[in-house]
């Protein structure tokens, strides 16, 4: 009964920060840097109108409300019929949960790419200008990160192996979250390797706002890449048929973990107030 | 350090490279021993092709301004601010005009000189 009371409260969490609280500053922010740097005197950083831009915001604000009304729903109907906790399926309803939460923001970045696609298109500019100094992983993150996301990826192997006596099997459990958690660790090298050596994605953004874009990029990933391991090690270790609802608590803390890192060190690293909006200003 | 080159200038792209990184370094704002971004990251970057900034390090490299340490990547020659001043077109120059002038006291025409040049140029090794 505990279990389930703190489930509770580990889901409301999970609607208020990712449907209400972090949407509220991402709206906030957007809203700021229409205000402060309208397309009037920062033409090259808009492909739409001003009204094109609010109506955007209050759809993207709407996407938001809409999730956290499903969320609401969701523990309502926990709450009303709890023995759904008891279904196999059960530990995957906060992941499904969160996936429905990342949608409002995966068409934020949707349409910044397509933004950004727009702004390239329009860069007629004859000059061309890089920086002389060389972009290496470890000017962004630490050693120690990188070692960590490693030696957490292999226990988890060795632990998996380990349960099965070290029999390769890759029909088990322990041996589908090695070869998945692996595949995505490529993901993030590859998505790693382009924002430090790829091309520019915004042709006027100033150097040191691109360093700290890559610094986010390199930290979510190697962030993430730890959580993963985590979780499947602590997926390992528990015994799920007895304590179901305590995986389904750690799946929405892992939930958690990963997106309040990508939108804390977003919001952090990334203020209005720091980033040089001089570059969008209309060409001489 | 910002580098900055015109895609509509006369001058060819990789040529622009060469002499802006020979100015850093004459002008002691590139020093000895630091280290230049690879090939892949200065081509994205500029938005150019990779070969014209491999090409751009490779007259760099030729000319002792720049070295490339394999996987460490690329760094600043020890000497070279003396390097920069070294100028291989003028040696070429030179050396073309010296070989034009014995061939043609040796009777050659102008048209016979230009065929056998193109026909050199066409089966010359590439330089390593």
């Amino acid at each position: 009964m505990l279990e389930l009371q703190l489930f509770y409260g580990i889901l409301v969490l999970q609607i208020f920060l990712f449907s209400f609280y972090f949407p509220k500053l991402l709206l906030q922010r957007m809203q700021s840097i229409l205000t402060n740097y309208p397309p009037q005197e920062y033409p090259l950083l808009y492909t739409s109108s001003v009204d094109e831009c609010k109506i955007f915001h209050r759809r993207y604000a709407l996407f938001n409300h809409l999730c956290m009304a499903f969320g609401i729903a969701l523990v309502a109907g926990i709450v009303l019929n709890p023995e759904i906790m008891e279904a196999s399926g059960a530990i995957m309803l906060p992941w499904g949960y969160f996936m429905l939460q990342m949608l409002p923001l995966l068409w934020l970045e949707v349409s910044q790419c397509s933004q950004l696609k727009q702004i390239r298109k329009g860069d007629f500019r004859t000059l061309k200008q890089a920086s002389l100094t060389p972009r290496r992983l470890f000017n962004f993150i630490s050693p120690l990160w990188i070692a960590i996301a490693v030696i957490a990826y292999f226990s988890l192997a060795v632990i998996g192996l380990h349960k099965h006596d070290y029999d390769i099997n890759f029909s088990s459990d322990a041996m589908e979250k090695i070869l998945i958690l692996g595949a995505t660790n490529i993901g993030f090298i590859v998505v790693v390797y382009f924002a430090l050596y790829g091309k520019k994605k915004d042709p006027y953004m100033a150097d040191k706002d691109r360093m700290k874009q890559i610094g986010v990029i390199v930290k979510t990933a190697v962030f993430t890449s730890i959580a993963m391991s985590l979780f499947a090690f602590a997926t390992e270790v528990f015994d799920s048929q007895t304590q179901t609802t305590l995986l389904t608590i750690v799946m929405s803390i892992y939930c958690q973990a990963i997106a309040f890192t990508y939108l804390y060190l977003v919001l952090k690293t990334m203020k209005p107030e720091d980033v040089d909006f001089s570059v969008y200003q209309a060409n001489e | 350090m910002q580098i900055t080159i015109d895609i509509e200038d006369d001058v060819p792209l990789f040529a622009q490279l060469v002499n802006q990184i020979k100015s850093l370094v004459t002008s002691d704002q590139l020093s000895p021993g630091q280290a230049l971004p690879s090939i892949r990251q200065l081509a994205n970057d500029l938005e150019l092709n990779n070969k014209t900034v491999a090409k751009a390090y490779k007259i760099l490299e030729r000319d002792a301004v720049i070295q490339t340490k394999g996987y460490r990547g690329t760094f600043i020659h020890p000497e070279a601010k003396s390097n920069c001043s070294v100028n291989i077109n003028d040696w070429v120059n030179e050396q073309i005009q010296n070989v034009v002038a014995a061939l043609k006291e040796g009777g050659a025409t102008d048209s016979e000189i230009r065929i056998a040049f193109n026909n050199a140029m066409h089966i010359s090794p590439r330089s390593k």
